[in-house]
């Protein structure tokens, strides 16, 4: 089942700008799936596609099964956008009734929701308080607490943890770690790539309105990275007896029989993950070097 | 329904965390205050909640002169000044940045990616701040419904009767406050423009009825020059200095050649008023034609002061000022027929035959208009 589908997605803002050049992603129910890319690469114009609140130029789109603009889908979505400014003069509870309200749901459900959601994101004990008092961190957390509050299939976060510390960035890490348990899609953005990292089934490179690369971080690698570590002096070509190198799986093997032909102590032989960020920056390196 | 009521609790929450709205409120409550210090029994005056007495002959309980009075006195300055201008004024103020602040980014983000239609979103933030810019002018009506009541001791509940036109009245300017501000998203270019444009409805409305004005009593003039009154047997000219000069230098040579010379002469200012009556009426045609889509502000305010004093009733500071002389109502009516047909007609007394029907249909009909740009507006653009 996709939680976000979009085939061609064109986007031509007012003046001229192409904000999104042709964008196709799936999104499957119950992962988590991060999109980067760099400040001005079109994220929040794609989320603002998705959620209506910008009219597509061209292509299709659609969130759980139903095109963009079904209105009864939208009750079954969760959404934070990037700088939201929810009105100072509510207290954070406030704040999410007011949004649960919005969302169709009755006052039962909404009133056992938001206390559930409220102590979900440790915001109880400042729930009574305006939040025109918050810091940047609880305002995001209030804000997470409202993207939830329907117990949505899909939830939509635009930069969820810009401006929070990194205290707060685990805990609201670990929150979207704990709504996908209960089957939530996530779909996030981020141009901070340590974000994703680390909670991310599966990822998109984003850059200049168009999706580069998607899928598992794994796969995105195409080469797995591997760690060798062995007892002695390096043997071969090998520069040190630790050694951290991209390669396939047959030629990791022959690294290996290397080493142990010359009678060395293999101490360690592992695959490791390929950083996000290294993915990122050759993609950036890249297209750089498309147009000199 | 949900949506109207979240966004009813939602603006009423925003009001109350302002400080104009209260100051607002403060201002109307005070009005009432006042309104409601001043009490009347047999024998006079009660000031301060009856702190103060003082006796007086005309201005007791059962006077007509205090009938006369009290009702100009709201009709004249409560309804004339009060609700027309100021209360309008200050609504205007206390909600010009509810729409610019709604449609802020990253606070209508949230509300569009709601399961609700762009249109209700508008509408019901628009009635919700509609309902609470009316609080203050519904606390003053209320107010001068007890304070006639401690007065003149009887429930004068056609007051109540103006609320729905002062809505009307500041709907209308509240719809383009509200298309201006959507355009800008600035509070303030929403405020500045909208006075200035109630400016400019007012201007029309002036130009209107001054040329009308001008017109009827270009006709009497023709008329007379027609029927031979103009010769100045007696003095009764009142109107305009050259014409006072003209008038004694045609006494100075009254003879038969003189006779003879003013039949060429009123051939001639027949000719040059009937000019001056044609473009009279055609001013008086544009300005109309420029107004039939404009809401009727003066028109709505006429309404509302019919339902509180007779139309002949004289203006509040002439009644005032000759019962505190001590003179009978009558006189005062007498002096303020007189006085209105100088001062009050050139701005509005030359009432515009049109039904109240074209009154507030019209007006209905401006905002309907306004509205459905702004509208339409909202729910094209990017956000
Ligand atoms: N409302 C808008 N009107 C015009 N251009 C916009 C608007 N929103 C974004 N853009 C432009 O679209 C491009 C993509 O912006 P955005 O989607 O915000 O990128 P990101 O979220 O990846 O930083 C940028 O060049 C930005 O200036
Ligand atoms: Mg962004």
């Amino acid at each position: 089942m996709t939680a976000i589908s979009t085939q061609a997605l064109e986007k031509s803002y007012r003046g001229g700008i192409h904000a999104l050049r042709g964008v196709d992603l799936h999104v499957e129910r119950g992962e988590i799936f991060g999109l980067i890319g760099p400040n001005g690469a079109g994220k929040s114009t794609l989320v603002k596609v998705l959620l209506t609140i910008v009219r597509r130029t061209a292509g299709s789109a659609s969130l759980l099964g139903q095109p963009v603009g079904h209105r009864p889908t939208l009750a079954k979505i969760g959404f934070l956008p990037e700088h939201h400014r929810m009105p100072r003069y509510l207290t954070g509870r406030q704040a999410v009734l007011y949004y649960a309200r919005l969302l169709g749901m009755t006052k039962r459900e909404r009133e056992r929701r938001a206390d559930e959601m409220i102590e979900i994101v440790g915001m109880a004990q400042a729930a009574h308080r305006k939040l025109g008092t918050y810091s940047k961190g609880m305002q995001q957390r209030i804000g997470l607490a409202q993207a939830f509050v329907n117990e949505p299939e899909l939830v939509v976060l635009d930069e969820p943890t810009d401006g929070v510390d990194p205290v707060g960035r685990v805990e609201i890490r670990e929150v979207l770690l704990r709504m996908r348990e209960r089957g939530t899609a996530i779909f996030l953005n981020s141009h901070l790539l340590s974000e994703l990292e680390t909670v991310c089934d599966r990822v998109a490179i984003m850059l200049e309105g168009t999706i580069r690369r998607q899928g598992t971080p794994a796969e995105l690698a195409g080469k797995t990275k591997w760690r060798l570590t062995y007892q002695g002096d390096p043997v071969g070509p090998h520069t040190s007896n630790d050694l951290s190198f991209e390669a396939e799986d047959e030629e990791a093997q022959r690294q290996l029989d290397l080493a142990r032909q010359q009678g060395r102590v293999i101490t360690h032989f592992a695959r490791e993950a390929v950083s996000l960020e290294e993915l990122f920056m050759a993609e950036v390196r890249d297209q750089k070097g498309d147009q000199p | 329904m949900s949506l109207l009521i979240a966004m009813l609790i939602d603006t009423w929450r925003e009001l109350t965390s302002r400080f104009l709205f209260w100051i607002v409120l403060a201002i109307s409550a005070f009005i009432v205050l006042l309104l409601t210090s001043v009490g009347f029994d047999e024998t006079g005056i009660s000031l301060w909640w009856g702190l103060s007495h003082s006796e007086h002959d005309l201005l007791r309980r059962g006077t007509r002169n205090l009938d006369v009075v009290y009702r100009a006195f709201f009709s004249d300055v409560l309804v004339g000044f009060w609700l027309t201008y100021a209360a309008t004024f200050l609504g205007l103020i206390s909600t010009a940045s509810v729409f610019p602040d709604f449609l802020s980014g990253g606070g209508v983000d949230m509300l569009l990616a709601k399961p609700r239609r762009r249109a209700s979103i508008f509408m019901a933030k628009f009635v919700a701040s509609l309902l609470f810019a009316a609080v203050p002018v519904t606390l003053v009506c209320l107010g001068v419904l007890l304070s006639m009541r401690m007065a003149l001791g009887v429930w004068e509940f056609e007051i109540l009767s103006a609320l729905p036109y002062v809505l009307l009245f500041y709907s209308s300017l509240f719809a383009v406050c509200v298309l201006v501000g959507t355009i800008t998203r600035s509070a303030l270019a929403s405020l500045l423009l909208t006075v200035v444009i109630w400016g400019l409805f007012l201007a029309a409305s002036a130009v209107e009825s001054t040329a009308g004005f001008a017109y009827d009593q270009i006709q009497e003039d023709i008329e007379r020059v027609q029927n031979g009154d103009d010769v100045p047997k007696n003095k009764r000219r009142r109107r305009g200095p050259p014409r006072a000069v003209q008038v004694e230098m045609e006494e100075d040579d009254f003879d038969q050649a003189s006779l003879e010379e003013s039949a060429f002469d009123r051939a001639a200012r027949l000719e040059s008023l009937e000019e001056f009556a044609a473009n009279a009426a055609l001013t008086e045609r544009i300005a109309s034609a420029i107004r039939w889509p404009l809401p009727k502000g003066v028109e709505i305010i006429d309404l509302m002061r019919e339902r509180i004093t007779p139309e002949d009733d004289p203006n509040f500071f002439i009644a005032f000022g000759m019962t505190m002389s001590g003179q009978p109502i009558e006189l005062a009516e007498t002096v303020g027929s007189l006085a209105d047909q100088v001062t009050d007609n050139i701005l509005s007394a030359r009432k515009v035959r049109r039904s109240n029907r074209y009154v507030i249909g019209t007006t209905v009909l401006f905002q309907a208009i306004t509205l459905g740009l702004a509208i339409g507006w909202f729910t094209r653009r990017d956000y």
